[in-house]
């Protein structure tokens, strides 16, 4: 009988038999993909993912969900970016990386990858560069 | 629409008085509680009229409660706007950013302007651009129409490089003028 992971499995047909991929191998190479994209702080996990990676060893896959239909897989990646990049052409270049690299290393087809920016990440010095007015107030 | 909390404590409530009464029923039934008594307390609101209208009270109450949580449970939810604004949708997928990112780069753009004392916003999506309104405090030597419109050029030219999300409107109000010399 068909389990629900099976299900979710995309298997390729080659010649001499079959290679079946997990819906977590997928993450995982999109995973690795995006985080080669400069400007990405990181992934934003939902908060039982959140909750398990503070039990747990890291979760690579936090913040991917791969939805397999079969021949085509969809990505959806909830990301931090960094303060200061163009999140236009950092997430295209996000949805280019990711669709190549899984596309050439699995043999999947990829429909689309949905970006989906969460938050933006500033970096601690500039907090303190943001408050002039205040310190002015107070030396006066 | 999903309770709220209230409405949840009230279910709560209502399961205790409701588990309650099915261990009385129970303890009637198997003879646990005698006859005299449940007698006794039936009898009770015909004793005296403070009797009765003390019973009246707590039937009022059961009432207010029962139709609360009908309301409770079956309130349509409000019509929100979307919390995400679309970044571009191309060939490989859709971006999105949340509002609240968005709004976080506002307040700073806002506050990085040395005439800004203080910024609160609000950002929503109108027609696929993003409407954008401030309400600010700004220094006391500040020109008003100039800061502001400075700080609606520049605002919109810093969300609009940084997101690729066209700007709307900036809405602005001041809600402290500063004294003019």
């Amino acid at each position: 009988m068909a389990t629900e992971e099976s299900i979710s499995m995309k298997t390729v047909d080659i010649q001499g038999g079959k290679i079946t991929f997990a819906p977590d191998v997928i993450a995982t190479i999109a995973s690795l993909a995006a985080n080669e994209v400069e400007g990405v702080e990181g992934m934003s996990g939902t908060m039982v993912e959140g909750i398990t990676g503070i039990l747990n060893k890291k979760n690579i896959t936090k913040g991917i969900k791969v939805e397999i239909n079969e021949d085509v897989a969809l990505i959806d990646i909830n990301v931090i970016l960094k303060y200061g990049y163009k999140i236009h052409e950092i997430s295209s270049a996000l949805q280019k990386n990711i669709k190549t690299t899984i596309e050439n290393m699995t043999g999947l087809k990829v429909a689309a990858v949905n970006v989906f920016v969460q938050s933006i990440a500033f970096e601690k010095a500039e907090k303190t560069e943001v408050k002039p007015a205040k310190v002015e107030t107070e030396e006066e | 629409m999903k309770p709220r909390i209230i409405d949840r404590l009230l279910l709560i409530l209502l399961m205790l008085v409701l588990l309650a009464l099915g261990l009385g029923l129970l303890a009637i039934s198997l003879g646990f509680v005698p006859m005299n008594i449940v007698t006794e307390i039936v009898s009770l609101p015909y004793q005296s009229s403070a009797n009765g209208w003390i019973t009246a009270g707590i039937g009022f109450v059961l009432v207010l409660w029962a139709i609360r949580m009908i309301i409770g449970f079956n309130r349509r939810a409000r019509k929100t706007g979307p919390a995400t604004a679309v970044v571009a949708k191309t060939e490989f997928g859709t971006s999105t950013i949340t509002l609240a990112a968005i709004d976080e780069m506002v307040k700073r753009h806002c506050a990085s302007n040395e005439n800004v004392r203080k910024q609160e916003s609000v950002i929503s999506v109108k027609d696929n651009k993003l409407m954008i309104n401030l309400k600010l405090n700004l220094a006391e030597e500040a020109n008003v129409p100039e800061t502001t419109a400075a700080l609606r050029e520049s605002l919109t030219a810093y969300i609009q490089n940084l997101t690729g999300i066209t700007v709307g409107d900036i809405s602005m109000m001041v809600s402290t003028l500063p004294e003019q010399a």
